[in-house]
């Protein structure tokens, strides 16, 4: 069995960050690669398709065959910067009212032309939706003309862009959806790199390459490069990897850390790992005791050993979190992340005297509810051996992953932990998790100077003046750490040598008009 | 005269026993329906909360989200509305699609079947063979050869000898795909491929168990008075085996082999996850993960009134290998 290598996975992982740090529309515009046109990728996938209807609440696979798919108006990678999308320009003629000047010449793949109408027609949708309540700032959407569209609000709207990226605000064919009714999640009509070919949800999904599509790579070559991409389920991690070593796919879409060592002593496979803009953590109940007391969360926060979890639960693919901002973000302080208060190594000597000051010298005992997946299995035991070295007794309390979030959702916990994706957005991230009464903020966690700082970064004006205030305000959560920060997954994928264009953003998003074979 | 007064009464028996079946297969399904309606609430997990985990918990999007699914209304009134649509065959929509159940299961039986049948047929193949030829030699190494193979079929999990197989066929000789599906009809020979693995682990398992049965079942009969009887009149042997001896012991060996294709259909589950096939099973796991309960409702329903339909089948075959039963019916 070969050791993996982790110089390999941090050679790899840092590439991902000096991609993303670059700039995603930087790495649109110079490929590394001299596309080759034509052929198939087939894309091995870990679990059924649900929809591809972008206005519901569907799973992270489904989005990633919709960004595949569907356009948005706004583009926004992990740079954070909103980039044209269906709409090449706009302006804010004041703060109320925006004005966007829509891309001239697309169709949607059923024919239908892609103008200002279709964009007051899926403004409709968008609302109806799921998320119409993400818009609900929004009073009127008017065609000024063919391709001109104004949007006027109630209040101000600084996340606006952020939000018509999203693929819940994905610009569909009103002939379509209303020639499909209830059916079209399954076969979703938009003007994206592909269109649906087939879909068998527990089997197969084939999309082919829209001939049509608007956007060029930067030497002005019409995307997307494959001719064919099939998504085929299979739910059987070592099935999956066998079909890679065969070549029965080419791309595995979700590589369990186990496996990594095995996959990248293989010759005819790469693995590419970068880290993502999620975390591996622990939610606090701060309104209950003992974690009322900013001490006792601080107590846990210190007594955790980070790489030591990386290295023994996730075989060093993860990295040592140093707060809620990781390394994949725009916002991450690459200087001093998260201030340096967090360590990679369990600082018990900290631990022990913030006990102390807690009022809790002897220790304390608590429950801690997880999800039963192994790996999060096995984190939990691991932060229980960490937290029995400064006194922290703690029961485990595995629960199905459905238990666990009946708990999270009702705050019915001390102490639980969990893992999450991550948003590419800090504004959706500290919203949510830090904000008062925010969606994610089930420990009931609420401290104004956070609020405002929160508040102000939704309004700066540049990215760079966003990441000081998200910076300034990360300093403030680690010290009072509403949530224990354990480890940042990565993005584990693995695709056989010969695929070329695929760049690991540690956003989870398989965006395949960039690749191509040869 | 007598004869037509004898034929319209068995007419009369046999419609009475097809009313009185139609109406425990009606008293079963409500019964099955109400049960997994009642376990699955009882089950903690929540379908939306589920659908992409902690990425978007917004609540605004989640009271929308379970409105769109009718989870908002009372359960007394979710349990009615399916109830009541259950009556016209309707089995209601997916939570997370939107996609008639009754599409789904359509969709997901013909692969299941055809795991079935062809694992079912693979078990037959060589248990009847096998099981007679170590019922002959009862003792004998062979018969030891045999008994230790079909243990090992019986206990090895089917895990392991779809991977040996793969390991084997797919990745030393690649010979065939290590997993997928296609359907019959799209590309014969490719479903052949697909399926002979998957077939072969569940008919090693099954074949297992009949080998067991028909041996002992063959070895009661062959003490039977009627071979001694058939052996003194001079029958040859082969026509004492196979003509009477395996005539009689195939009852107990139908009973079995109808137990096991009622386990074809849920107890494929892991077989048909290993192999990518997307069957009845992998309906079934997949939606209960997900909590997507009108499916699961539906999925366990229809496994139920097959269950039922083999048990009747089974019954049907006691008729036509045994005499008695033929009779037993019409008095």
């Amino acid at each position: 069995m070969t050791r993996l290598d982790r110089r390999l996975f941090l050679k790899s992982a840092t590439a991902g960050v000096a991609v993303a740090g670059s700039g995603w529309l930087a790495a649109l515009r110079h490929p590394a690669h001299a596309a080759t046109r034509g052929g198939t990728l087939v894309i091995g996938v870990p679990e059924s398709f649900s929809s591809l209807d972008p206005f519901r609440r569907i799973g992270r696979l489904d989005y990633n065959a919709v960004i595949n798919l569907l356009d948005t108006l706004v583009t926004y990678g992990p740079d954070a910067i909103p980039a044209p999308g269906l709409a090449e320009s706009w302006e804010r003629p004041d703060e109320l009212t925006w004005r966007f000047r829509l891309r001239e010449g697309v169709s949607f793949s059923d024919g239908t032309p892609f103008d200002a109408e279709a964009v007051v027609f899926c403004f409709g949708k968008i609302r109806e939706g799921n998320f119409g309540g993400q818009f609900a700032r929004i009073t009127s959407v008017v065609a000024t003309a063919s391709h001109a569209l104004e949007v006027r609000t109630s209040e101000r709207f600084p996340t606006l862009l952020v939000e018509l990226a999203q693929q819940y605000a994905s610009m569909v064919s009103p002939a379509a959806v209303a020639a499909a009714g209830d059916g079209f999640g399954r076969m979703p009509v938009g003007s994206g790199p592909f269109r649906i070919e087939s879909f068998d949800p527990g089997r197969e999904l084939v999309m082919v390459r829209n001939e049509g599509w608007w956007r060029r790579d930067a030497e002005g070559v019409a995307m997307p490069y494959l001719d064919r991409v099939v998504w085929r389920v299979l739910p059987d991690a070592e099935t999956a990897a066998l079909s890679l070593s065969t070549g029965e796919i080419d791309f595995l879409y979700a590589l369990p850390a186990p496996m990594a060592p095995m996959m990248a002593a293989s010759p005819d496979i790469t693995v590419s790992a970068a880290p993502t803009f999620g975390w591996e953590y622990l939610f606090f109940h701060c309104g209950q005791p003992p974690f009322d007391n900013v001490h006792a969360r601080r107590a846990v926060q210190f007594a955790i050993d980070r790489q030591a979890i990386v290295d023994a639960v996730s075989f060093g693919t993860g990295t040592p979190a140093s707060g809620p901002i990781t390394p994949a973000s725009w916002a991450f302080n690459r200087a001093n992340p998260g201030g340096g208060l967090i360590a990679p190594r369990a600082n018990p000597a900290a631990a022990k005297a913030e006990l102390a000051a807690a009022g809790l010298a002897d220790g304390f005992e608590m429950t801690m509810i997880h999800p039963t997946f192994p790996h999060l299995t096995a984190m939990a035991q691991a932060v229980q051996a960490q937290l029995a070295e400064v006194g922290i007794r703690v029961t485990l309390d595995g629960k199905e992953i459905g238990g666990v979030l009946d708990h999270l959702f009702a705050s019915n916990f001390t102490c639980l932990l969990i893992d999450w994706g991550g948003r590419i957005d800090e504004a959706l991230v500290f919203n949510s998790f830090f904000r008062t009464g925010g969606g994610n903020n089930f420990g009931k966690f609420n401290d104004a100077e956070i609020d405002a700082l929160i508040d102000a970064a939704a309004a700066a004006a540049t990215v760079e003046e966003r990441a000081r205030i998200y910076q300034e305000a990360e300093l403030k959560l680690v010290a009072a750490s509403p949530l224990a920060w354990i480890s940042i997954p990565s993005e584990l994928r693995a695709l056989r040598k010969g695929i070329s264009g695929f760049v690991n953003h540690g956003d989870y998003r398989l965006r395949a008009w960039q690749i191509s074979r040869g | 005269m007598g004869s037509g007064a004898s034929r319209q009464e068995r007419g009369q028996a046999l419609a009475r026993a097809a009313a009185r079946r139609l109406f425990d297969l009606a008293v079963v399904m409500v019964g099955v329906a109400t049960v997994v309606f009642l376990l699955l609430r009882a089950v903690p997990g929540d379908p939306v909360l589920i659908l992409g985990g902690l990425d978007t918990l917004d609540r605004d999007v989640i009271a929308r989200a379970r409105a769109e699914m009718g989870l908002d209304r009372s359960l007394v009134e979710q349990y009615l509305i399916w109830l009541g649509n259950m009556v016209s065959g309707d089995l209601g929509r997916s939570l997370r699609s939107g996609v008639p159940v009754t599409d789904l299961i359509l969709r997901a039986m013909p692969p299941t079947f055809q795991l079935g049948i062809m694992a079912l047929v693979i078990g037959m193949v060589i248990s009847v063979p096998l099981g007679v030829a170590a019922a002959r030699r009862a003792g004998s190494p062979a018969d030891l050869g045999i008994t230790v193979f079909a243990i090992l079929g019986i206990s090895t999990p089917p895990f392991v000898i779809a991977l040996g197989l793969v390991y084997l066929f797919a990745v030393e000789f690649r010979l065939l795909p290590v997993a997928g599906y296609v359907a019959f009809a799209d590309d014969p020979a490719g479903n052949l491929r697909a399926m002979a693995m998957p077939a072969l682990t569940l008919g090693l398992v099954t074949g297992g168990v009949l080998v067991r049965m028909m041996r002992r079942s063959v070895i009661d009969e062959l003490g039977e008075d009627y071979v001694r009887t058939a052996r003194a009149k001079g029958v040859g042997e082969t026509a004492v085996v196979y003509r009477h001896a395996v005539r009689n012991a195939a009852i107990p060996y139908v009973t079995i082999l109808g137990l096991e294709a009622g386990v074809m259909l849920s107890g494929a589950v892991i077989t048909e996850t290993i192999f990518a096939i997307p069957g009845l099973g992998r309906l079934m796991i997949d939606n209960i993960n997900a909590r997507d309960y009108p499916v699961v409702q539906g999925t366990v329903l229809v496994v139920a009134l097959v269950y039922v339909l083999i048990n009747a089948g089974v019954d049907g075959m006691y008729r036509l290998l045994d005499p008695r039963v033929r009779a037993g019916a019409a008095r």
